[in-house]
C-alpha cells in the first residue's frame, strides 16, 4: 500500500523557464533565514533546489512544445531537524540519468561541460530518491537533515 | 524582468603578456550560462587564451556555470593559454571548495595575483599544471 504524502508546509509553482531560478533561490535563501539554518546548510539547500528545478524545467522543454501549459512545482516539508524538498514536473522520465549519476567523490569526473545536477543534488543531500509515472511526470526528493537551534 | 548577469572584458598586460580579463555580475545559472560560454569560446577562437575571469561581483553560480568554465579552461589550455579565476566571494569560493572544483582550477585572491601566475607560468617556459595534478 502506497502512503499518502503529508501535505507540504510551503510550495511554490513555476513555469518551465529557468528565468524563474532567481526567484526560487531567493525563496530557499529567505526560508533558510528564518529557519535559523548554518550557511554551509543554506548553501547546499539553495543549490540543490536549483539544480533540482533546472532539471525539471529541461525534461518540461524537451518534451512539451508549449512548456507553459506544465508548471514547475516545489514543495517543502519542514520537521525540527530535517527539510524535505519534492520537485514535480510532467516532462520525460529521467530515470536512467538519475540512476547514472554518482556523489562526487574522486576528482576524475568534472571534465564534463554539463549534467552535474544530480551528482550534486546526491553529494549534498542526505537522502535522495526519485519517482517517475508516465501520467503525471517526475517527482525528485531530497532530505536535508539540518543541526537543530539548541545545537547551534 | 530583472537584470541579472552582465559581461565586461578588458585588455591588460602582465610584463609582456597580454591577458583578457572577464568581469562577470549577477548570477551564473541555467539561464545566463550559455552567454558566458559564448563570450569565452569567442576570446578563444580569437587566440585570445590568457584569461582572469574576475567574480568579484558574482553572487551565485549553478552546475551550468562550473561546466562552462571547464570546459573553457581545457579549450584554454589547448591553445598554449589558460583559464584563472579571481576575487570570489566567499559564497562562491564555499560551492567551488564544498564540490571539489577549486582543486582543478587555479583561484586567486585577486586579478593582480592572477596576472603575476601567468608571468610565473611565462618565465618557468611551463604550461599551466595539468587539472588533475593542480591540488
Amino acid at each position: 500500500m502506497t502512503r499518502e504524502p503529508s501535505p507540504a508546509d510551503l510550495a511554490i509553482e513555476i513555469s518551465a523557464d529557468s528565468r524563474w531560478l532567481l526567484l526560487v533561490r531567493e525563496y530557499v535563501n529567505l526560508l533558510a533565514r528564518q529557519l535559523d539554518l548554518t550557511h554551509e546548510e543554506a548553501l547546499q539547500l539553495e543549490m540543490c533546489v536549483d539544480e533540482a528545478c533546472s532539471n525539471s524545467i529541461h525534461a518540461v522543454q524537451k518534451l512539451h512544445a508549449d512548456p507553459d501549459k506544465c508548471k514547475v512545482r516545489l514543495e517543502l516539508r519542514l520537521a525540527d531537524e530535517h527539510i524535505r524538498v519534492t520537485v514535480i514536473d510532467c516532462g520525460g522520465d529521467f530515470s536512467e540519468h538519475f540512476h547514472n549519476a554518482l556523489p562526487m567523490t574522486g576528482l576524475t569526473d568534472r571534465t564534463r561541460k554539463r549534467g552535474y545536477g544530480l551528482q550534486i543534488i546526491k553529494t549534498l543531500m542526505d537522502e535522495v530518491s526519485y519517482e517517475h509515472d508516465p501520467h503525471h511526470g517526475n517527482r525528485l526528493h531530497f532530505t536535508k537533515f539540518v543541526r537543530v537551534v539548541s545545537d547551534k | 524582468m530583472w537584470k541579472k548577469f552582465d559581461l565586461t572584458t578588458t585588455e591588460d598586460k602582465a610584463g609582456e603578456l597580454t591577458l583578457y580579463v572577464v568581469n562577470v555580475k549577477g548570477y551564473l545559472d541555467s539561464s545566463t550560462f550559455q552567454d558566458l560560454q559564448d563570450h569565452l569560446h569567442q576570446l578563444i577562437d580569437e587566440g585570445k587564451c590568457r584569461i582572469v575571469v574576475e567574480f568579484g561581483e558574482l553572487n551565485y553560480i549553478s552546475s551550468a556555470g562550473l561546466g562552462v568554465l571547464m570546459g573553457m579552461l581545457q579549450e584554454a589550455r589547448e591553445c598554449d593559454g589558460d583559464l584563472k579565476l579571481a576575487n570570489m566571494s566567499s559564497k562562491v569560493r564555499n560551492l567551488f571548495d564544498m564540490l571539489g572544483f577549486s582543486r582543478l582550477i587555479h583561484i586567486y585572491e585577486d586579478v593582480e595575483s592572477a596576472k603575476k601566475a601567468f608571468l610565473k607560468d611565462d618565465a618557468n617556459g611551463s604550461e599551466p599544471t595539468p587539472m588533475e595534478e593542480s591540488y
